[in-house]
């Protein structure tokens, strides 16, 4: 019997001291920023172009940062990317807490619904990536050129249902380079498109340009034009939609970019923000990106609002057929 | 590098100490992380992701493989001793297996499962190989069209797995699919039921939705009915059960092929979960077997049906990923990723520029598969104690891992709530009649359904009769009333015999 | 009390079913095709069920099986003392418990809680017994997610948790 309540105490009090630990990790107030481990919070499933990212760059942050500190990326998913760039808002500004949200797609959702919350409110971190997006279609299609697409009616493009990045882009391509489009929704994602489109299901497809590489490269798709201000150096025979005169169209590309929650004291924001400068430095890192075609193009402050305001302004035309 | 070259220099690189130390290792977090409902293989490999960046991308591949090709099995384990799907294609595992655990024969559940996952991985393998030089043709296969009919092929399995009462079951179809319209409809976009619920936006996610289906729903039957133990009685004799099993699998051959290439078709195609795959074999081995009215009272042919589909379905979804750079499934996708991190560019090339990393990820999975097979063997016996442990002891620690599991599948606590409320939903139905089968094959492929239905119409501008004027989907039409009309036909025969 | 249980849970299911279909008409056309019809379908189907349960010899015509005439009802038998109504004012309550304090305080607090009060108070297991079964569970969860996973968990809404 008196072994039996030796027992007892023994578990009871383990537990007990587990739990009071467990309960005692956030009370990380002090002077010396960072004291514990940062979240990055990826927006969208494992497996995607936004995880791959994160979880190539947050490791290489945390060398950045002083007390070697870890930066760790979690998804949370939901809502299209919104519930993940909604737990950043909600999150304490403590610096504690970092997020990658997808623009436009954030910015289309926040015009289009009641998201609840204003995403202008989020401390800008920093835009890390830009994925330049070109049209694509099968290398034996008939459609070569934007007159092609402008002089056909009815082209099938490819893409996920209205809410994701890719509908937008589809949509606000075709309006602003005046094409006649038909678009077939309800495709996961990329993977699903490219056997689509050799298929002969759909004519075309807004797809990620660097991403495809490997595809340009095998023959199977073409590239028609790209959305940028100049052509690409991966597809130096491609024009872009700039020298076809419709420089509005460059908006058609997805910027993944960095928030705090609002209200992020400066030293802190500092502090983090100078660990992406030298993370972006990191020999390694760039090694990687070229490696691969991962790239890399990393904007602060005026510049990257300067994006983020284009992107509301043209998308904000579209507002109601995005609706 | 020709096929069979860097077929025989990844084999050598595979008996390497370290990779098979990293094959093991992957194995046993497979197993581990397979057990556990709402961690799958995909938290798994992201967990490893940071961890095997400075390695040399071969052994990071074994480690991967490791993981992928021991989970299925893992999730097995968790299904049939405490109904709980530890995976998403484990799910009509259940059906079967846990039966046989409520009957005392949880060992021979496990043998099947063990010695079907096992030769069902290789089938799918042998299948994949076979199929690397038409890969491109392969993919081109499956549009709108031949999806649907794949799709209408497991939702008919609605109407023959609505047992005692045919309207109960009919309705959990139709409940099934009620429930996967919640959210943005896939074509329109336009949010159906929840506009006002950002929460609901993105549809009722699979793992919470199984987790209350199976494992919550246990637990509160177990509560109420006050059993104390899961498995009814014990089976002494001399066949300690587990061998059994693994003969099962050899008496049930037929099924056991039929179920392993219907696997591997469907992970061939990209866009259809594992869930799908575990599924349509389930209901096509139901289907056609000599004895359907046993199926879901625990029958060693169910758990045939289910374990070697989805480990079939594997190899099947390495063909488009490693053959195209067209993820086959989640964990392939997240497999993906793994290529970029390693600085491999994935996509039509990868097969001709780095074989050896393709081979390497083929004899991974087959050795994860061995070890993982030969474990569940050897560990039956032991595992099978838990249909013996006390209930009271069971349930808590079963709602504890299933509610965690619930939450972490994507750091959700809404989910958690979710799975409550799918878990209480479930026992009510249970209670009154329902069989669950049919509202969770039509939560599974309602939606699918409605995608592959509207975007043939679209891609073929509007033409109804799209559906008949390709070989492959008119072939599956036909095929699908012949499978709808055959009961029918073969009870009318019986009741003459009878007569 | 089964019969009435059984007609209350099909008007439920008959109510439900018709709130999405009616929601579902105010859709576009491609939108709602599908819950429309599939919803038209089960709301039929849950009518006869209800109609079913208040007549039995209705419900007698849907007793029907693909395969055999014979009926599959295995109605488990339970021990003779047992109470089913006890049985499950327990597992509404303890499960009710477990999602509101999870969702409230958090793993840390919820996971020990509800397994030693099941074990404990339910499970009439001794108190070591309870004790080690409880910090078993939580060092399990705490353990994988916590320390190997570096995986945070959910600490409550009361504990700064963000839903």
């Amino acid at each position: 019997m008196r072994r039996k309540s030796w027992q007892v105490f023994l578990v009871g009090g383990l537990a007990l001291m587990l739990m009071a630990s467990a309960i005692n990790t956030h009370e990380a107030y002090a002077e010396n920023y960072p004291e514990k481990d940062i979240l990055w919070i990826i927006p969208l499933r494992a497996g995607g172009g936004y995880d791959t990212y994160s979880r190539r760059i947050a490791p290489v942050m945390s060398k950045y940062l002083p007390n070697k500190v870890n930066v760790g990326a979690k998804n949370i998913t939901g809502a299209g990317g919104v519930t993940g760039v909604s737990t950043v808002f909600k999150s304490k500004p403590d610096g504690y807490t970092i997020g990658l949200a997808a623009y436009p797609g954030l910015a289309v959702a926040s015009m289009t619904m009641d998201i609840g919350f204003d995403p202008n409110q989020l401390t800008p971190l920093a835009q890390i990536a830009v994925s330049e997006q070109a049209l694509f279609v099968s290398s034996k299609s008939k459609l070569k050129s934007l007159d092609d697409l402008k002089k056909t009616k009815g082209v099938r493009l490819g893409t996920t249902s209205r809410g994701a990045s890719m509908f937008s882009f589809s949509l606000v391509a075709s309006k602003t380079l005046g094409i006649d489009s038909e678009l077939v929704t309800g495709y996961g994602g990329t993977s699903d498109i490219i056997p689509a489109i050799m298929r002969g299901d759909v004519d075309g497809a807004v797809l990620n340009l660097t991403q495809l590489k490997k595809y340009i490269e095998s023959g199977d798709l073409k590239p028609l034009f790209t959305f940028t201000s100049k052509r690409h150096e991966l597809t130096p025979d491609v024009p872009c939609v700039s020298e076809l005169g419709v420089p509005e169209a460059t908006v058609v590309q997805d910027y993944k970019m960095l928030f705090a929650p609002p209200g992020l004291p400066k030293d802190r924001l500092d502090i983090l923000k100078k660990a992406l400068v030298d993370s972006f430095n990191d020999k390694e890192l760039l090694e990687w990106s070229k490696k691969s075609s991962m790239p890399l193009e990393l904007k602060m402050d005026a510049e990257m609002k300067a994006e983020i305001d284009k992107m509301t302004k043209v998308y904000g035309q579209y507002k109601e057929l995005l609706k | 590098m020709g096929l069979f070259e860097a077929m025989t220099v990844a084999l050598f690189k595979a008996f390497e100490l370290q990779n098979l130390l990293y094959v093991s290792l992957g194995t046993i977090i497979g197993l581990v992380f397979g057990c556990l409902p709402g961690l799958s293989s995909v938290v798994g490999l992201s967990l490893l992701l940071p961890l095997t960046f400075g390695m040399d991308p071969m052994s990071g591949m074994f480690l991967y493989a490791g993981v992928m090709g021991a989970n299925p099995f893992g999730g097995s384990i968790s299904a049939i001793l405490i109904n709980t799907p530890g995976t998403a294609v484990n799910v009509a595992t259940c059906f079967d297996g846990y039966p046989m655990t409520q009957r005392g024969e949880a060992g021979r559940a496990l043998g099947i499962s063990a010695t079907a996952s096992g030769l069902g991985a290789v089938f799918g393998l042998v299948i994949l190989i076979l199929l690397i030089p038409v890969v491109r043709q392969t993919i081109m296969l499956f549009g709108p069209p031949e999806f649907l009919m794949f799709i209408l092929f497991g939702l008919s399995s609605i109407v023959v797995a609505s047992r005692g009462n045919m309207i109960k079951g009919l309705l959990g179809g139709g409940l099934g699919m009620l429930v996967a319209c919640v959210g943005r409809s896939p074509i329109t976009g336009a949010i159906r039921f929840s506009r006002d619920i950002q929460y609901f936006w993105d549809g009722i996610e699979l793992i919470p939705f199984v987790i209350g289906m199976f494992a919550l729903s246990e637990v509160i039957h177990l509560t109420v009915t006050g059993k104390t133990k899961i498995a009814t009685r014990k089976i002494e004799g001399k066949i300690s059960g587990v061998w059994e099993g693994v003969k099962d699998v050899f008496r049930y051959k037929l099924c056991f092929f039929r179920s392993s290439a219907i696997g591997t078709l469907i992970g061939i195609i990209p866009g259809i979960g594992g869930a799908t795959a575990n599924f349509i074999a389930y209901t096509v081995a139901m289907q056609t077997s000599r004895h359907p009215e046993k199926f879901g009272t625990g029958t060693p042919e169910g758990v045939v049906a289910a374990e070697s589909a989805n480990n079939a379905k594997e190899g099947g979804s390495l063909l488009p990923t490693v053959g195209f750079g067209i993820p086959g499934s989640v964990e392939m996708a997240v497999l993906l990723g793994a290529f970029i991190l390693h600085g491999l560019v994935p996509g039509p090339l990868l097969i001709k520029e780095n074989l050896d990393i393709v081979w390497a990820i083929i004899w991974g999975l087959v050795i994860s598969n061995v070890l993982a097979s030969t474990f569940g063997l050897l560990a039956a016996k032991i595992l099978v104690r838990v249909s013996f442990i006390e209930v009271s002891i069971i349930i808590p620690v079963v709602a504890a891992i299933s509610l965690t599991g619930a939450y972490a599948n994507r750091g959700s606590i809404i989910d958690m709530l979710m799975a409550v409320i799918f878990g209480f939903f479930s026992y009510f139905m249970r209670r009154n009649g329902f069989p669950v089968i049919t509202l969770v094959i039509g939560f599974v492929l309602g939606k699918l359904a409605e995608v592959s239905f509207f975007q043939s119409l679209m891609v073929s501008r509007g033409d109804y009769f799209v559906f008949f004027k390709r070989p492959l989907p008119l072939t599956l039409f036909l095929l699908l009333l012949v499978v709808l009309v055959l009961p029918f036909i073969r009870q009318k025969g019986r009741q003459k015999e009878s007569s | 009390m089964k019969k009435k249980e059984g007609i209350v849970f099909s008007a439920l299911l008959c109510c439900l079913v018709g709130v999405a279909l009616v929601s579902s008409f105010s859709y576009n056309l491609k939108t709602r095709m599908v819950p429309v019809i599939v919803g038209s379908g089960s709301l039929i189907l849950s009518v006869m069920i209800l109609l079913g349960e208040l007549i039995p010899r209705f419900r007698q015509l849907f007793e029907v099986d693909l395969f055999t005439r014979d009926k599959i009802v295995s109605r488990e038998k339970l021990p003779g003392k047992w109470d089913e109504k006890k049985g499950l004012s327990i597992a509404v309550f303890w499960v009710l418990l477990f999602a509101v304090l999870l969702f409230l305080a958090g793993f840390n607090v919820a996971v020990p809680v509800c397994v030693l009060i099941y074990v404990r108070a339910f499970g009439r297991q001794s108190w070591p017994a309870s004790l080690t079964v409880t910090a078993m569970v939580w060092v399990f969860i705490f353990g994988l997610f916590q320390i190997i996973m570096d995986y945070k968990l959910f600490e409550g809404i009361l504990f700064g948790g963000i839903v």
